[in-house]
């Protein structure tokens, strides 16, 4: 089961419960693929994926972009927010609270990315490639928390071919979200069995049903773009 | 007129090319103090290169102010992936560049034809320069080369036979 609120400091106030978004999602047009060792192949296949962003664009919309939401799933409550292209800010806090990204590509299990961020105090900071609960999760190596202070955060990622992708999140209710999903998460983590990091984790972008993921490099591209 | 200007670049301690090559999007020239470097420049006046003086160290410049001796990490992206660099700011004949302090992770983004690198800017947004490596290859290769022989004729001269300490060797390529 699963429950959700919704924390604004924006216009529109959307309630939208995990299961929703998931449904919302796997409905959408998916970006594919990008990862530090890219194949000629696979960079053929992330061009027309990103091409696709015009389209998942207006879905994002009407999920009111640059809200932080906090949602519980399972034993572990999230804050989060998406921005215009779907992709999605969040933390996970059970006993413990951890930020992650969903660029709503996917990324290879186990591996270690980089994302520069700008202000304050830009630098690149690194991050852990997780599957779960069908979305490929970058998990961010260091508490961010401190950062979510201004009106954005922006991250940007090398994706191949010479180029980044930019990713900027609304910081409106960031705060006021992170620590109630801290809170909740610590008072849920005092009665839950044995809450898994991370576990039931939205978001964004589920890899797509008809992917072959097994772990490994290359994923066959005919198999992974989903229309 | 140009001699002129020459005498005033070296009274004010700039460097004046001596020699000067071009391989494609690439050149490389030799300084009148002995650095030997091959580089390229952007549409945007942003200069990427190797700069060989006591050692050989890839640098960026983009005319962005820094603090000298500062240490920063950059993504870089490249045809094949992207990586982390460590880049230092550090005064290079007499203009201020990041220099890359450690390569190994961006020698394989060489082989490929363009490389870009970002940069947080004050307002939150990035910056991103990207530089053909078109030429890259034989010009790298050439700066070396030209650098190694200008060492080893200066250590003859000193009567030394010393060895080098160039940070760069011929696996850089």
């Amino acid at each position: 089961m699963s429950e959700s609120l919704t924390i604004s400091s924006a216009q529109h106030r959307v309630m939208i419960p995990w299961d929703a978004v998931h449904r919302a999602l796997t409905g959408a047009p998916r970006r594919l693929i990008v990862r530090l060792r890219i194949t000629a192949g696979m960079l053929a296949a992330a061009i027309i994926a990103l091409a696709m962003l015009g389209a998942s664009a207006a879905d994002a919309q009407d999920r009111a972009p640059g809200q932080w939401r906090v949602a519980k799933v399972q034993d572990a409550w999230t804050a989060y927010t998406t921005n215009g292209s779907g992709s999605v800010l969040g933390v996970s806090c059970a006993r413990t609270c951890r930020y992650y990204m969903n660029d709503g590509l996917i990324c290879d299990v186990g591996g270690l990315y980089g994302v520069m961020v700008a202000a304050p105090d830009p630098r690149d900071l690194r991050l852990n490639c997780e599957h779960v609960a069908n979305t490929a999760l970058l998990f961010f190596n260091e508490d961010i928390g401190w950062r979510l202070a201004g009106d954005f955060i922006a991250f940007a990622m090398p994706i191949g071919d010479a180029r980044f992708s930019v990713f900027r999140f609304s910081l409106a209710g960031a705060k006021e979200a992170v620590a109630m999903a801290a809170m909740r998460g610590k008072q849920g983590a005092a009665s839950a069995s044995s809450p898994k990091p991370g576990q039931g984790l939205p978001y964004g972008k589920p890899i797509p049903p008809k992917c072959n993921w097994n772990g490994k490099w290359p994923v066959p591209k005919e198999d992974c773009i989903v229309n | 007129m140009f001699r002129m200007i020459a005498l005033m670049a070296m009274a004010a301690g700039s460097p004046v090319p001596d020699q000067a090559q071009s391989f494609d999007q690439w050149r490389t020239e030799t300084l009148q103090n002995g650095t030997v470097r091959a580089y390229t420049q952007n549409r945007s006046g942003s200069v990427f290169g190797i700069s060989c003086h006591q050692l050989c160290r890839y640098y960026v410049d983009v005319s962005k102010r820094c603090t000298e001796g500062d240490v920063y990490n950059h993504p870089v992206s490249g045809d094949g992936g992207g990586t982390e660099v460590t880049l230092e700011c550090r005064t290079q004949n007499g203009s201020q560049v990041f220099s890359v302090k450690d390569d190994s992770g961006m020698i394989p983004l060489l082989k490929g034809s363009a490389l870009s690198f970002a940069f947080a800017t004050e307002s939150g947004r990035f910056s991103f320069s990207r530089f053909s490596l078109s030429g890259s290859r034989q010009a790298i290769a050439w700066a070396i080369a030209h650098w190694k022989q200008s060492k080893a004729s200066q250590d003859l001269q000193q009567g030394g036979g010393a060895k080098s300490d160039g940070a760069i060797n011929d696996t850089v390529l």
